[in-house]
């Protein structure tokens, strides 16, 4: 316990000091509770996170076109804050070669970007420096999207940054740069990927890395689509074929094995777009779940032995409720109604809805989206990135959603909207009795404002205690949406570290006296093409009363941490708290 | 008040004097092709003519004569209500038809009001507005239609539609029971109500209702999966393993003339509907929708592609060579309108044509593993094993798990007396596809037959082809048995399997039987002819 604290201790201070070198720079100043009571606010441009996403369209609607970049947030500096990697799709031509894949390396304003956070201190004004010439960052392709991870246990989470074309690793060399090792460590996948989650699949202390593949589209076989109305407008993915997933095993030895058809993973072809790890099964070994875009999803049941079996069917996660396949863009788990399981949500197209996925127990989900008050909303909404966060603090997990069209708006196009795709964010708030109210009014102009949606990662970039929200558009500016409420309930954060690193899949419960326990899991996958932040947060509400924390560490150990306080955020290591039998 | 009396007596004017204006008469004068279409009558809502800049040419042509047509009426005055509520109507079947339900919403809305006995106007009224998301307004659009015609099947189906989807458990299930009480055949509510049951938790009801929605249509495939997942609640694994084997994308149908007579007037829609009734495996469908989109729309080559795909897996490969080939004119750069051609002469054995088209195919696109597979197939046919497998050897690159590329490799390296390669080629097949029947089929023949090398091991070709038979008792499977026991000399057990795999030989393969039987008499006289 006191080594628990002592740990919680040299985080805060480390934190501080690093608070304090940059005390120096000019600041921003913090909005203000928005005056009109607005639950979030874009401070992208006063925070100096400046990036307009470009997707090269040139009216030949290249079906990549369409699907956007994504972003991740994830402290590379190691200094306490959370900084902003943003993907640029750049430009979309197609290659000389025979692959029919984009190649070609993304440079000035078609470069990803690296946004250093330079938070003075928690709730304090954001503060953000473009430091991607520095970053020695060179990627290639038609970027896509990004996961984090540290794969080689060195305490610097390093990128995997997937693209319509080649991925590309990038090692955190810990000193502000990054090294691109995607040959040396054979992680290469050179079609068409979208997201990735970096997870600890064999439990042997090395993060793993499943990377979901979307279609075969190549330009030789591009397909010209048209709309109701007459005009050329993208096709959907059933134009094409879709792809094995990939599943590449961490050998601890700085490379990968790519064990994709040994483990089962490749003996399916999905039309991956997200992807999520989490147990969901109980049986403390990290499942994946994929979300497909109209077709069955899948859900690779962890084997324990290297193999993985596709139980998405049985499980009820494959389909809707009337057995139709949906269209899986952003995918979440989660566990919504504290009963101490994960279930899961998707967005799709409009027409369809938000899918909720309730884990009944014994692999078995019921698709609740009815009944819980999201189908009915989400109807009109085409969904990307998204989800589970616990916006106000009250101990239950909302739901966000970044919402854009994929074929133009009949209304928009008709108007002469020179990009007829665009549509506001939804937030959905859970009322703790499985059922959710939409709440995007009281989110705010922010989400009002009517984007092409795509990329979202969620995060606290303020480090005040709640989860705020960065979202990329197609063909517009990034978003960094503060969240302005959470705060003002109780809350506690925790870094979860195994050895160096954080604890990806490591699940947290908070235990209070006379409250239900409140389980979350370190993730940074989820969402659509982005990667998040890996703290779990707890909202606690109005309640002060200290708690246990019982972590079950990613290598299936339990651990007991307790004296943690609130309101602030604290690390635990694994092999420092009490061990549970 | 006085200007509707004035409208009134203008129309009834109208009426008593004159027969329907011809469309083009009622276009001169000219309006503006801007700014609203205002109504003669304060009650009625303005048309906002949409601007038509995302129309094409030919969609805005048609819009903008019914737009004329309409304030040629309104211009000119005194026409009678049902005249008027006529020109309203179709401007808004021509709106939603090109994807307008915003602009059709006021004219279905003016056409109801014009005439308030038509069931027509209140209907596709709802079904613009639930386009449209506006749920609330729908439902009292066809509370509006349902009262003229309370017996209105497609009305109350989409009305338990519409209140289901906005999590109206108990308004939705009283639609879908006034169209069962209506009709005890009607589907899709039957497969409504075991939806209700299933979000209630009964899944004993589910069942019923779905099983109900299945005796009266078969061929809804979409219905097995959430009865599969109703009878898995119940404990029932046997039913649900085979309703999970059963699932498919075909919903359960009701008859809509009013409703497609809108969506037939976009030959896009009909294109779209083609495909997605393709995709569900639909076919008679496909081509009744995609037959005409491809008249309307003649130089479009993915309808030809759709239709030359539907007319293929109805057997009409000479039809589908025709569409292939004009979609190959519409568009020579495209390798999948050359693959398709291809494909389909593969289909019709002749394959030095299909060997041109596929080569094509590839030359446009090179890693194309379908294309690659269906020339190395073609070659092998040919004889031309040496060009053969490289085109195989480059399948399975590009897609390790093809099956049928792997089989089709062995073939070839088995010919050519390879037998080490193809044993080895078929031993990694089932290492990354260990449940594959197909591979260890093939795998089980090898080693029965294919004697060169050393690799023979006839022991185990056996137990193979009966593990194979005994994971799935099919015709083929027993065939395997048969083959491998003559292989290794068994003839009289050869035989005993040969007879089975005939009894075995389902009711509509009778065509199959030929092979069978002469493998049969082959067997019988202690022959074992065969052909890598």
């Amino acid at each position: 316990m006191k080594a628990v604290l002592g740990a919680a201790l040299i985080g805060l201070v480390a934190g501080l000091l690093a608070w304090d070198a940059r005390a120096s720079a000019p600041q921003t100043a913090r909005p203000a509770a928005s005056p009109s009571g607005d639950w979030f606010v874009d401070v992208a441009p006063s925070a100096g996170l400046r990036f307009v996403h470009r997707s090269g369209r040139a009216g030949e609607f290249y079906f990549p076109e369409i699907s956007g970049a994504g972003v991740g947030v994830v402290d590379y500096d190691n200094d306490g804050d959370l900084d902003v990697y943003v993907v640029q799709s750049g430009r979309l031509k197609a290659p000389g070669d025979a692959s029919g894949r984009s190649s070609e390396p993304r440079t000035g304003q078609d470069s990803d970007r690296l946004f250093r956070n330079d938070l003075a201190g928690p709730g304090q004004a954001l503060r953000f420096t473009d430091v991607t010439a520095k970053s020695g960052i060179a990627t290639r392709g038609y970027g896509q999207g990004v996961a984090a991870g540290d794969y080689d246990n060195d305490g610097f989470p390093d990128l995997y940054v997937t693209s319509f074309g080649p991925n590309q690793l990038l090692r955190n060399r810990g000193d502000g740069t990054f090294q691109d090792v995607t040959g040396v460590a054979r992680a290469d996948d050179p079609r068409w990927s979208t997201s990735a989650s970096f997870a600890d699949l064999d439990r042997d202390g090395w993060l793993d890395l499943f990377v979901a593949n979307y279609v075969d589209f190549v330009f030789p076989i591009h397909k010209q689509c048209t709309s109701r109305a007459g005009k050329k407008d993208y096709c959907g993915p059933t134009s094409y074929h879709p792809l094995p997933h990939r599943l590449l095993r961490n050998a601890g030895n700085g490379s990968f094995e790519d064990v994709s058809l040994r483990s089962g993973v490749a003996k399916s072809a999905g039309n991956g777009l997200g992807v999520v790890a989490a147990d969901f099964d109980g049986d403390a070994w990290p499942d994946v779940y994929v979300a497909n875009d109209q077709m069955e999803n899948f859900l690779w049941v962890n084997g324990r032995d290297g193999t993985f079996r596709e139980s998405a069917l049985t499980a009820g996660l494959a389909l809707s409720a009337a057995g139709a396949a949906q269209a899986g863009m952003g995918v979440d788990a989660g566990d919504f109604d504290n009963d101490g399981d994960e279930d899961a949500f998707l967005t799709h197209l409009t027409g369809q809805y938000t899918t909720l996925y309730v884990n009944e127990g014994g692999l078995q989900f019921s698709d609740k989206s009815l009944l819980a008050g999201l189908a009915g909303p989400s109807r009109p909404m085409t969904g990307f990135g998204a989800a589970f966060l616990d916006v106000d603090n009250d101990g239950w997990l909302d739901m966000l959603t970044v919402n854009g069209t994929v074929s133009a708006i009949e209304g928009l196009v008709s108007a002469g909207d020179p990009f007829p795709y665009h549509q506001p964010k939804q937030l959905f708030m859970n009322k703790g009795d499985g059922t959710f109210r939409e709440a995007s009014r009281e989110g705010g102009a922010a989400l009002a404002v009517s984007d092409v949606g795509r990329g979202a990662a969620f995060g606290d970039l303020d480090n005040d205690g709640d989860t705020d929200v960065v979202i990329t558009q197609i063909d517009g500016p990034a978003r960094v949406l503060l969240n302005q409420v959470g705060s003002r309930r109780h809350w506690l954060g925790v870094r979860l570290l195994t050895g160096k690193r954080d604890a990806l899949g490591a699940v947290a419960v908070l235990k209070r006296e006379g409250e239900r326990p409140l389980r979350r899991r370190a993730r940074a996958d989820g969402s659509y093409l982005s990667a998040n932040d890996p703290r779990v947060l707890f909202g606690l509400g109005s309640s002060v009363r200290p708690g246990v924390l019982e972590v079950q560490w990613p290598d299936g150990r339990r651990e007991r941490f307790r004296g943690l306080g609130v309101d602030r955020y604290v690390t635990v290591q694994q092999g420092q708290g009490e061990r549970i039998r | 008040m006085m200007r509707r009396r004035a409208v009134v007596g203008a129309l009834v004017l109208f009426a008593a004097g004159c027969s329907r204006p011809a469309e083009e008469k009622a276009a001169s004068p000219q309006p503006p092709a801007t700014g609203p279409i205002h109504a003669p009558d304060g009650a009625l809502q303005p048309v906002v003519r949409p601007p038509g800049k995302g129309l094409d040419a030919g969609a805005l042509q048609r819009i903008r004569r019914r737009e004329l047509y309409l304030q040629g009426l309104i211009s000119a005055g005194g026409s009678a209500a049902p005249t008027l509520a006529a020109a309203y109507g179709e401007l808004g079947r021509v709106y939603y038809a090109f994807g307008l339900p915003e602009s059709a919403i006021p004219c279905y809305a003016n056409a109801a009001r014009l005439q308030p006995s038509s069931f027509e106007w209140p209907y596709l009224l709802a079904r613009a507005l639930w386009r449209g998301d506006k749920g609330d307004e729908a439902i009292a659009a066809l509370g509006q239609a349902l009262a003229l015609q309370p017996q209105d099947l497609p009305a109350l189906v989409l009305l338990g539609d519409i209140q289901r989807a906005m999590g109206r458990v108990e308004p939705a299930r009283q639609a879908y029971e006034r169209a069962v009480a209506v009709s005890s055949r009607c589907a899709p509510a039957l497969y409504g109500l075991g939806e209700i049951a299933v979000l209630e938790g009964n899944f004993r009801r589910a069942v019923e209702m779905f099983e109900a929605a299945l005796r009266v249509q078969p061929e809804a495939s979409r219905v097995h999966y959430p009865l599969s997942l109703a009878y898995g609640r119940l404990g029932n694994t046997a039913q649900a393993q085979r309703h999970l084997g059963l699932r498919g994308d075909v919903d359960p149908a009701l008859a809509d003339p009013l409703y497609d007579a809108v969506l037939r007037l976009n030959p896009v829609t009909y294109a779209r509907r083609g495909q997605d009734a393709l995709q569900a495996g639909n076919l008679a469908q496909a081509l009744q929708l995609l037959g005409p989109a491809a008249e309307a729309l003649p130089e479009d080559p993915e309808i030809r592609m759709h239709l030359g795909a539907a007319l293929a897996r109805s057997g009409n490969f000479e039809g589908a060579l025709e569409q292939y080939r004009t979609a190959v004119r519409l568009q020579p750069t495209n390798p999948r309108a050359h693959y398709n051609l291809g494909t389909t002469l593969t289909s019709l054995r002749r394959d030095d044509e299909a060997v041109v088209a596929l080569r094509r195919a590839i030359e446009l696109h090179p890693e194309f593993p379908q294309a690659l597979f269906n020339l190395g197939q073609a070659m092998r046919r040919l004889g031309r094993d040496a060009e053969a497998l490289p085109l195989l050897d480059q399948t399975l690159k590009l897609s390790p798990t093809h099956e049928p590329g792997r089989l089709a490799r062995a073939r070839v390296l088995a010919r050519l007396g390879r037998c080490r390669e193809a044993v080895a080629g078929i031993e990694e097949g089932v290492t990354i596809l260990p449940q594959s029947r197909p591979l260890k089929s093939g795998l089980a023949r090898l080693l029965a037959a294919c004697t060169a090398e050393g690799t023979a091991d006839p022991a185990r070709a056996l137990r193979l082809a009966e593990q194979v038979f005994a994971d799935e008792g099919s015709a083929d499977n027993a065939a395997n048995v048969a083959f491998v026991q003559a292989a290794r000399g068994q003839w009289k057990e050869a035989v005993l399997w040969q007879r089975r795999a005939l009894e075995l030989l389902p009711e509509g393969q009778q065509a199959d039987a030929g092979p069978l039987t002469a493998q049969l008499e082959g067997y019988q006289a202690g022959k074992l002819e065969f052909e890598w």
